[in-house]
C-alpha cells in the first residue's frame, strides 16, 4: 500500500506540475498573475487522501515547477511555494470542518495564496503599496478557484467508484491473489477467448 | 456503482460523508463576504483616489496643505496672490498676479509634481506616491 501511496503522490504532484507549467502561458487580466488551475490537484489530494498528501503536493509543485521555469529561489519561488502551502494547509482544515463545500474550501485557499503572497511581496519589496493589490487579486482568484472546485467535485465521486482504475483492492493484501483474478477474467486468457471481459466494468 | 464492488474499496480514501459537495450555502455566504469587501474597498478607493496630498509654501513656509478637492484661494498680507485648484488628482493654479505667469501655464500636475511661482515666492508641491509605482510591479 506504501508503493500504492507513493505512486499515487507522484501522479497528482507531476499533474500540478504540468497544470503550473501550462498555465502560465495563459493569459490572464494582470501582470504575473496566474488563474491558479495547478492548485485544483491539491484541492482533489486534499478531498480524497488528506492534509499530508495535500502539503506534499503543494510543495512538489512549487518545488519542481519553479525549476521548470525558471524562478527557483528568486521572489516569486517564495510567493508561490509559501501561497500555496498556507493555501493547502487552509484548504486541508476548511475541508476537515465539513462546514464548506468544495467552492468554499478552494475559495479559502485561494484568498489564502493571494494574502501570503502578497505579504510576500511586501517583504521582499518593501513596499506596502502592494497591499493595494490584494483585493484585486482576490477578485480575480474567484472564477480559477470555482472552477477547481467543480472540477474536483466532478472527479472526486469518478475517482472513488473506479479507484484510478487499479482493480486491487485493499482487503486484499495478497497482490497475487488479485491479479490471478484479472488474469481469470482477461479476454488474454485462452480460456475466457470467447468471453468478452473487462473488470472494471 | 455496486456492480464493481469486489473492485472497489471506499475506506481507502477518507471518509468523505457530505463533503463531496460543489456547493452549499455557507461558500455562497464566503463568495458574498469576499465580494461585497472588495466592493467596499473599491468605492472607498474611488472616493479617495487622491494618494496624497498638496503642500503650498510661500516665502519658504508651509502655509497650507490641502487634501480634498476644491479651490483654494492663496492670500498674503490681504492680498490676493493665487487660486490653488485641486482636482482629478492633479493641481494648477489660477487667477496669478504675478506678471509672466508660467506657474498658470506650467497646466495641471499630478503626484510628484511641483508648480513654481518665482515673483511670489510660491511653491506648489504634489506630495504622494504615484500610483504608477505600483502598476509597474
Amino acid at each position: 500500500m506504501r508503493s500504492r501511496r507513493v505512486a499515487l503522490n507522484s501522479l497528482f504532484i507531476s499533474l500540478g506540475i504540468a497544470i503550473y507549467v501550462v498555465e502560465s502561458f495563459i493569459p490572464f487580466p494582470f501582470p504575473n498573475g496566474k488563474w491558479g488551475f495547478s492548485n485544483f490537484v491539491v484541492l482533489l489530494s486534499i478531498a480524497l487522501f488528506g492534509a499530508r498528501e495535500g502539503l506534499l503536493v503543494a510543495i512538489g509543485k512549487s518545488f519542481v515547477g519553479s525549476l521548470v521555469t525558471g524562478h527557483f529561489l528568486d521572489v516569486a519561488f517564495f510567493m508561490s511555494v509559501l501561497g500555496s502551502v498556507s493555501a493547502a494547509l487552509i484548504e486541508a482544515v476548511a475541508f476537515k470542518t465539513k462546514v464548506f463545500g468544495l467552492v468554499g474550501v478552494s475559495i479559502l485557499g485561494s484568498v489564502t495564496n493571494n494574502f501570503v503572497q502578497t505579504c510576500v511581496g511586501v517583504v521582499f519589496v518593501g513596499s506596502k503599496a502592494i497591499f493595494w493589490l490584494f483585493p484585486y487579486m482576490m477578485v480575480l482568484g474567484l472564477p480559477g478557484a470555482f472552477a477547481n472546485a467543480y472540477i474536483a467535485g466532478k472527479v472526486i465521486p469518478r475517482v472513488q467508484k473506479t479507484d484510478f482504475g487499479v482493480f486491487v483492492s485493499a482487503q486484499e493484501e495478497d497482490t497475487k491473489h488479485a491479479v490471478q483474478r484479472f488474469r481469470d477474467s482477461s479476454p488474454q486468457n485462452p480460456r475466457n477467448a470467447r468471453r468478452k471481459c473487462h473488470p472494471h466494468s | 456503482m455496486m456492480a464493481m464492488g469486489q473492485f472497489t474499496d471506499h475506506r481507502r480514501f477518507q471518509s468523505m460523508n457530505g463533503q463531496g459537495k460543489i456547493l452549499k450555502v455557507v461558500d455562497i455566504v464566503v463568495v458574498i463576504v469576499i465580494v461585497i469587501s472588495f466592493l467596499l474597498f473599491w468605492l472607498l478607493g474611488q472616493s479617495d483616489h487622491l494618494s496624497g496630498y498638496v503642500e503650498v509654501w510661500k516665502d519658504g513656509q508651509l502655509v497650507m496643505v490641502l487634501r480634498q478637492d476644491g479651490r483654494y484661494e492663496l492670500r498674503s498680507k490681504d492680498r490676493h496672490v493665487m487660486d490653488i485648484v485641486l482636482a482629478d488628482g492633479k493641481v494648477h493654479v489660477e487667477n496669478s498676479d504675478c506678471p509672466l505667469k508660467i506657474c498658470e501655464r506650467t497646466g495641471k500636475v499630478g503626484p510628484n509634481g511641483t508648480i513654481v511661482c518665482v515673483p511670489n515666492k510660491v511653491v506648489v508641491k504634489f506630495v504622494g506616491k504615484s500610483e504608477v509605482d505600483v502598476m509597474t510591479w
